[in-house]
């Protein structure tokens, strides 16, 4: 954003948004009788500053004058000074932060007034103590008693927590008349098909809320029904392949809604804890009240079969498993690199044009009217330069491959397992960023091997990988804000199953990688081995007829220099 | 395809392949561009290039005749007039469809839109 120097009707004001206990209708109090056309710009989180957007330029001076670093005094919480800038535009309407996950469905004042009065009734006499003493105070109800983090009400089954799993199931009370009735409304709807037989009925206090999470895949059928009363309140949903993207959602009270398909399998769902919510669709500050969440489900008894696959409990067959075999890896390998790099590589050209330092040097010490292969050569960012060499680079995605072609360079399409070049045939060799794509052990060696194959004796390769540690890369910074606090069942370290990555360190050393075109959430899922310390010096370690030069560690990458050796050792 | 990458290329990697080299060419379509002449360059590149398979890859366009059927002693001898008929084959000739077959299992590698489609997959569909 620019901030300029010449008056213009835009203004940055710094230290006024709800992060700053800054609401809107106290910017409007603040605001609106120096300008009354004035127009404000806030964000409901992550942001410390709102624009404002004055009816004419001299209102802008005026308004910046008045209130330039000042608290301004109708501002009780806030104790940071304004501070008030020009600038060029205001940033666009940032209509990403209203969208929503496909498939959930909200409809608003599904319950009526006699039914969730029945419904609240029916646990203020539940024998459960915690819920005992709600009482009647004018138009709604109020918890008196102080009630713990969440209190808790079972029917049809009770969940048992401590596995998260559909096979702890424990008969709890049988489903009430009034929830009875209430499924036949919605089966008879048609918004289910299948009589839930698991009710819980949550009570929310002002400030409390509950994790992100995702509803085991296979414990439960799709949907999950939720139905709020009492207080409106702002669901979030997470999107499972980046949780950047953000979709605050107003649940009102009396609403009814279905968190089914994409957004029950990919997205996570949570409450934040605070005493007030954020309408998403008019950025006005909402404050809870007591809120009963009431969620039905049906007990699913097979293992989830769901399309989102990469996001299930479970290993999906082996579909979803470090693979163990060559014909395994191969069909990973297939889905989750070869195919994602044929929809996504015009964007990939978009984004990839930038050098890594050591890959630059190498290709810098290569004697002019030598011979380079470019194993993975991706847009071609290293074939372009006219460098005095001959350069061939191949790679195995067509769409690459054309790009690259499109600017000149000389293109193979092939695998780096198979390449098309005869034994010995160049001076020096580079692979950018694609032995991480490889699933195995024995493939990865073999994709050294072959590189080997087509160098001279005495030649040197280049090739880098992604690390696991990426606390000084540019991607981390990149995904910094998108870190997540890690849940419980996840462990660092070995793991039999491939994983959604999320947040800024690896989990895991196999693991799928979101890339994401737009914010609409066109996302795709690459297929990554991150390498360890010490993993690329093993895996030269047990290739024949080379030795290691050197590992260097590049903002998250390893960069691995090997030298064929001058005479063979069979 | 430049003339210059099919030199470079094999079939080496197919299973019982031993050499595979050099591939036959079968040119359906090219285009000649005019790419800039430079002597030193040419001279550097030749030293590269094994002379058998370019002499296959100039008669898959009808253009053996540019060069000597013979391998020239010392290239950087060669008058301008004679290396720019190399460079001619080397970087001019565009390969934009055809064919590359493998010359000891006669897989065949199709080349569209100028590119080399080597994948052993595509090969035995």
């Amino acid at each position: 954003m620019d901030i300029i120097n010449d008056y213009l009707q835009f203004l940055l004001v710094s230290n006024s948004s709800i992060l700053c206990n800054v609401s809107l209708e106290e910017l409007e109090a603040i605001f609106l009788p120096l300008d009354e056309d004035a127009e404000f710009i806030v964000y409901p989180n992550k942001r410390s500053y709102s624009f404002v957007q004055c009816s004419s330029v001299e209102k802008a001076i005026t308004v910046r004058s008045e209130l330039h670093g000042l608290i301004p005094q109708s501002l009780k919480n806030s104790h940071q000074l304004f501070i008030i800038s020009f600038v060029q535009n205001l940033p666009k309407a940032k209509k990403s932060e209203n969208f929503r996950p496909a498939d959930l469905e909200v409809v608003e004042d599904y319950v009526s007034e006699q039914i969730e009065k029945e419904l609240v009734d029916l646990l203020i006499n539940h024998p459960e103590g915690k819920l005992a003493k709600i009482c009647m105070l004018s138009y709604f109800y109020f918890l008196v008693q102080s009630l713990k983090h969440r209190a808790v009400v079972h029917f049809g089954h009770v969940f048992d927590y401590s596995t998260n799993s559909a096979s702890e199931w424990k008969a709890a009370d049988p489903i009430p008349p009034v929830i009875n009735t209430l499924i036949d409304k919605l089966m008879s709807e048609k918004y289910i098909t299948e009589r839930p037989d698991q009710i819980t009925a949550n009570v929310y206090e002002p400030g409390h809320g509950i994790p992100s999470h995702y509803d085991t895949h296979s414990a439960f059928e799709d949907p999950i029904v939720s139905i709020s009363l009492l207080s409106d309140v702002v669901m979030e949903f997470k999107d499972g392949a980046n949780s950047a993207r953000i979709a605050p959602v107003l649940l009102k009270s009396k609403s009814l809604c279905l968190i089914k398909g994409e957004s029950r399998f990919r997205w996570k769902h949570g409450i934040v804890n605070r005493k007030y919510d954020v309408d998403p669709r008019t950025n006005r500050v909402v404050p809870r009240k007591t809120r009963v969440s009431l969620t039905l489900r049906k007990i699913r008894h097979n293992p989830c079969e769901c399309k989102w696959k990469e996001f299930c409990d479970w290993d999906r067959k082996g579909e979803m498993s470090v693979p163990s075999s060559e014909d395994l890896a191969l069909k990973l390998e297939n889905s989750y690199v070869s195919d994602v790099y044929e929809n996504i590589a015009s964007h990939f050209d978009e984004t990839r044009h930038s050098s890594w330092r050591a890959v630059k040097n190498f290709i810098d010490e290569i004697p002019r009217g030598s011979v380079m292969y470019d194993v993975g050569c991706g847009n071609g960012k290293y074939l372009i330069p006219k460098d005095g060499l001959f350069k061939i680079g191949c790679d195995m995605c067509f769409g690459l491959c054309e790009i690259a072609s499109k600017k000149n360079c000389h293109i193979v399409r092939c695998d780096a397992l198979l390449l098309p070049f005869r034994d010995e045939s160049a001076d020096a060799a580079i692979s950018i960023a694609v032995l991480h794509h490889i699933a195995t052990f024995e493939r990865r060696k073999k994709m050294i091997e072959e590189l080997l194959r087509v160098v001279k004796p005495g030649s040197k390769i280049c090739v880098t990988v992604w690390s696991m540690d990426q606390s000084k890369s540019e991607y981390a910074k990149m995904r910094g804000n998108k870190d997540e606090q890690l849940t419980e069942n996840e462990t660092g370290g070995k793991s039999d199953r491939l994983k959604v990555h999320d947040g800024k360190d690896f989990q895991q050393q196999d693991v799928l990688v979101p890339w994401t075109i737009d914010q609409q959430g066109e996302t795709y899922l690459r297929y990554y081995h991150v390498f360890r310390d010490g993993e690329a010096e093993h895996l030269i370690g047990n290739v024949d007829d080379c030795e290691l030069v050197s590992v260097e560690k590049e903002q998250g990458n390893y960069i691995i220099v090997i030298r064929k050796n001058c005479f063979s050792s069979n | 395809m430049k003339l210059f990458v099919h030199n470079f290329m094999s079939s080496r990697f197919l299973k019982n392949v031993t050499v595979g080299y050099p591939l036959e060419l079968t040119v359906k379509q090219f285009e000649e561009k005019d790419i800039e002449f430079d002597r030193e360059n040419t001279i550097v590149m030749l030293d590269k290039v094994q002379y058998e398979a370019l002499l296959v890859a100039a008669a898959a366009v009808n253009q053996a005749d540019r060069i000597p059927s013979e391998q020239p002693a010392k290239y950087d001898e060669l008058s301008d007039d004679q290396l720019k008929q190399f460079h001619h084959i080397l970087m001019n000739i565009d390969v934009v469809d055809g064919e590359l077959i493998c010359p000891e299992t006669k897989t065949v590698f199709p080349i569209r839109d100028g590119i080399p489609n080597m994948l052993k997959v595509d090969a035995e569909k």
